[in-house]
């Protein structure tokens, strides 16, 4: 019986850090996302900053993400982050565009890895 | 985390009902959850120790979602019986009063060579010879003979065997057991008592072993107790 409720209370936790998880991964995905969207273009004044916010804000959650999302994806997303904050300091139009659509994808893998979807499953 | 979880319930599923066609045979002497679960758990536990691009997370889940699979599916067949006999396998006779059964021989894909095979090794030379062979749930063969062919038990040639007592080891490494005195239903001061009406000192002693009769047996150290 004790084996029981010790198991029972293990999996209630497991449910419940998968729920927090979840919303968090979802929440932080959906503030990155927003935020490359709503990217200045880069002769803008604000442009660097912008790309160092969405950088910093990553960063700053990546041991928290890192928990359960692969780390071949937390480093592609740590990549782009950084290769859009140097293509924005030397106004590389190409590359700029090139690491946003980048990172956007790579956003969408870390959302994917906590998608609740029949291919993701499979 | 959820992508894992519910992957892990599937696999468990697949890997269940895989287990449960392939028959007995491949069981051993273990139920079927618990050996699906053992295979998984091996295989589950090393890959972040191995492989440092996968979070810790990734062989936790799995292993939680495991062991609530198993603690509660043993907690479920044990109540429901119908279920029981779905995921478990049900002992099978193949020879019933010195017939063999043919079609349950079929069935758990066991040759007639490796059946005489394991009716040898119970000393027996013919399937005549056999009461019955049951196939049991783990996978094993059981034999058992017809009474004339089978070996007297001391009851049956009027012999009564004194009662066998289990020893308990009572003190070892200098540390008294008070687990192993429970079991005899003596306790520390019973011992000590003894040890003084013996002159005994501990450190002499390798160790102390008692019966259920509360009879003590001493083993002393080699060197005498020097250390």
């Amino acid at each position: 019986m004790k084996s029981l409720f010790a198991t029972l209370i293990l999996l209630i936790v497991l449910l419940g850090s998968i729920t927090v998880n979840f919303f968090f991964i979802n929440r932080v995905a959906d503030r990155m996302e927003e935020m490359i969207d709503a990217l200045p273009s880069i002769d803008s004044d604000t442009c660097k900053a912008k790309t160092q916010e969405i950088r910093n804000y990553w960063e700053d959650r990546t041991d928290l993400i890192g928990l359960s999302v692969g780390y071949n994806i937390i480093d592609r997303v740590c990549e782009q982050a950084a290769l859009l904050v140097a293509c924005a300091e030397v106004q590389d139009l190409y590359g700029y565009h090139s690491a946003q659509a980048l990172l956007r994808d790579a956003v969408g893998d870390v959302r994917r890895a906590e998608q609740f979807s029949v291919g993701n499953l499979l | 985390m959820t992508t894992i979880f519910i992957r892990t319930l599937f696999i468990y599923i697949f890997l269940i009902l895989t287990m449960r066609l392939m028959g007995k045979r491949q069981i051993g002497e273990l139920e079927v959850t618990d050996l699906v679960t053992t295979f998984l758990l091996s295989e589950i536990a090393s890959l972040p120790i191995t492989n440092q691009e996968i979070p810790v997370s990734y062989a936790l889940i799995p292993m939680i979602t495991l062991l609530a699979l198993e603690v509660f599916s043993s907690y479920i067949l044990l109540r429901v019986p119908l279920l029981k006999n779905l995921l478990s396998a049900r002992p099978t006779f193949l020879i019933h009063r010195g017939k063999l059964i043919q079609k349950a021989l079929r069935e758990a894909r066991i040759s007639i060579d490796e059946l005489m095979s394991e009716i040898r090794q119970q000393n027996l030379t013919d399937i005549e010879q056999v009461e019955c062979a049951i196939l049991e749930k783990n996978g094993k063969l059981t034999v058992l003979p017809k009474s004339q062919y089978a070996q007297p038990t001391l009851e049956q040639m009027g012999l009564t065997p004194p009662p066998e007592r289990l020893m308990h080891i009572v003190f070892s490494n200098g540390i008294i057991s008070d687990e192993g005195l429970a079991w005899i239903g003596k306790d520390r001061t019973w011992l000590k008592k003894q040890l003084k009406a013996r002159k005994l000192e501990p450190s002499t002693l390798f160790c102390v072993t008692a019966n259920e009769d509360g009879k003590l047996y001493w083993i002393f150290k080699e060197n005498g107790g020097a250390t």
